[in-house]
């Protein structure tokens, strides 16, 4: 089991926040020992495996509630797939490394609603405006690190945005894509997952590993299409014990 | 005639809808209409109609009501 004292949270969300993540072979009682001395936190989040109802049931009793799978992607860039007309498509597009001009539109698209889907969106605890806030401060703070943000260009305008970091050797994580909202109906959002790929194949990397949420099956099918397999699936349970008024 | 006979069928094949969905239907207004159906639905118009269609047609092709514009360019008159 591991534990994380969320602390960024209270400045994207101004809430305490606790992290766990139950392992395989966590026994019930370890994690009713820790639950026990979590009332005082505003917001906990519980990440529990796959077939552990015996750990679903008890997040229940205690009134946790189900927001999201998490499900992990994985592909090995030798079986990247991409249709025929994809790949027409796809020779028409572009990407490159985001300067500070980039960034500021990509900001001002999730201000405007970039992301539909993420479980603080879709939690009436917070505020679109919150999760908007959040996924902004993320990008800024990996950029800090050692994390690239890169646009998608058609025709020389931006239609999306990926980032991208390597996360062990040969191993790269994309963990944010989307495109901007004049091309959200474009059919064009395949170019969020084949401009990573080509990155990694740029950077004669092997393998990417990301994450899809159940609640936007859109990508979760996009993921599908283009090769990629299902690794590992978390089912994510909240708490607020400091109710809204 | 036949042109819409074409037209219609690949739009019930693509995205398991019938006729009395077509009224309206735009992008992402039925589940199966996503990117990836979008492509779906672009590549079997190719094919139908025997056409190549550029990518800003692709990008604009955003509903039924539409894409019945869009195939004019190609001389597909429906």
């Amino acid at each position: 089991m591991r534990i994380v004292d969320a602390f960024w949270e209270k400045r994207n969300l101004s809430v305490d926040c606790v992290e766990i993540t139950i392992e395989k072979h966590d026994i019930l009682s370890q994690l009713e020992e820790i639950c026990n001395q979590l009332n005082t936190i505003d917001y906990v989040v519980v990440k529990v495996p796959v077939a552990r109802i015996d750990i679903n049931e008890y997040l229940t009793k205690l009134g946790f509630v189900f927001i999201e799978g998490s499900v992990n992607f994985q592909l090995n860039i030798k079986d990247a797939y991409l249709s025929p007309l994809q790949q027409r498509l796809n020779a028409s597009i572009s990407y490159s490394e985001m300067e500070e001009n980039d960034l500021a539109q990509l900001y001002a698209e999730i201000e405007y609603g970039l992301f539909k889907t993420d479980r603080i969106l879709l939690d009436s605890y917070f505020t679109e405006k919150q999760a908007a806030i959040r996924y902004i401060n993320w990008i800024k703070d990996e950029l800090e690190r050692t994390t690239q943000a890169y646009k998608i260009v058609y025709k020389e305008d931006a239609i999306g945005f990926f980032t991208f970091k390597e996360v062990s050797e040969n191993t790269y994580y994309p963990f944010l894509a989307g495109l901007y909202s004049k091309y959200a109906n474009s059919g064009l959002g395949f170019t969020t997952l084949r401009k990573p790929i080509e990155e990694v194949l740029r950077r004669n990397g092997k393998l990417i590993s990301t994450f899809a949420s159940t609640n936007n099956p859109l990508v979760v099918r996009a993921h599908l299409q283009q090769g990629f397999t299902i690794g590992d699936t978390q089912y994510v349970y909240i708490k607020h014990n400091n109710k809204k008024v | 005639m036949a042109n819409l006979k074409k037209y219609n069928e690949v739009f019930k094949s693509c995205f398991q809808i019938d006729e009395t969905q077509f009224e309206g239907l735009t992008y992402q207004s039925v589940e199966s209409w996503d990117s990836v159906g979008h492509m779906g639905l672009i590549a079997a118009l190719e094919d139908a109609f025997d056409i190549m269609m550029d990518t800003d047609d692709i990008i604009d092709f955003s509903s039924y009501k539409k894409g019945i514009e869009i195939l004019k360019k190609y001389d597909v008159n429906i």
